[in-house]
């Protein structure tokens, strides 16, 4: 996992409470610790960075959500998503 | 084809592994053309099954498809697990799928959108003995979740008694 990317995820997280205040729902095209661009959409994001950045630099797409971790899949991470005797 | 001429509608696949569908992960569209545009090669479509997973919130891409693909990680998703909270890579990324949409009938819908990765999804797919449940498709592997962020904007009926599902999308 690339470093820069997640220090970028770091400085972004810092800066979420005063993000959500200005550009809740929005999605941020962020780099070097400061957003980029705000979009209304994580396409419009990804392809700003792309136009702007090219391939190959990094870059962080993040949604101005407030953060609710949840379990990815259920039934994946309680073990019980396959049966092959049913 | 006929639902009962289909190894994925076939109840003990239907049952054992849950509602799968076949695709593809692909590279964006936009990314297809910056790489183009510098003369460098496309890898090619990851294809596979795709399970239909209403318990996860995010769609998921394999670690190991990603890894194929190229692709970059461009965000996180944050989760709660049985191990506490941690973040994984997120990729965004091409995705396209062959759906029943009534029966003998198929659609395919295709979306561009991001995913959480999970490493070695395939190969907790494979410790069960899903290529004999499949028949002769003995290539297939587990390529990623469809969840509730895409199924939000989507109609699914899963009919347990009639061993079939539908899944319609608007365009």
């Amino acid at each position: 996992m690339s470093t820069k990317l997640e220090a970028e995820w770091t400085a972004f997280r810092q800066a979420l409470p005063g993000l959500l205040a200005t550009h809740r729902d929005q999605f941020v095209l962020w780099r070097d610790a400061r957003p980029i661009r705000f979009c209304s959409s994580y396409k419009e994001a990804y392809e700003a960075g792309l136009d702007a950045f090219g391939p190959d630099d990094e870059y962080l797409v993040a949604h101005v959500a407030p953060s609710e971790p949840r379990a990815v899949s259920i039934a994946w991470q309680a073990g019980v998503m396959f049966d092959p005797n049913q | 084809m006929t639902p009962t001429s289909d190894p994925l509608l076939t109840p003990h696949v239907l049952f054992g592994f849950g509602p799968m569908v076949r695709g593809e992960w692909a590279l964006p569209e936009a990314l297809v053309r910056a790489l183009s545009k510098k003369g460098r090669s496309v890898p090619s479509a990851v294809q596979g099954l795709l399970l239909i997973d209403t318990g996860a919130s995010h769609t998921c891409i394999g670690a190991e498809v990603a890894r194929e693909l190229g692709l970059q990680s461009r965000s996180f998703v944050e989760t709660h697990g049985a191990g506490g909270w941690h973040s994984s890579p997120e990729f965004f990324a091409r995705l396209s799928f062959r759906v029943p949409v009534g029966v003998g009938k198929f659609g395919t819908i295709i979306r561009e959108h991001p995913a959480a990765s999970i490493p070695a999804l395939n190969e907790s797919f494979e410790k069960w003995p899903a290529p004999n449940l499949l028949g002769h498709q003995t290539t297939w592997r587990l390529i990623g979740l469809i969840g509730r962020d895409l199924l939000r904007n989507m109609v699914f009926q899963f009919d347990g008694p009639a061993c079939s599902f539908a899944l319609t999308a608007p365009p």
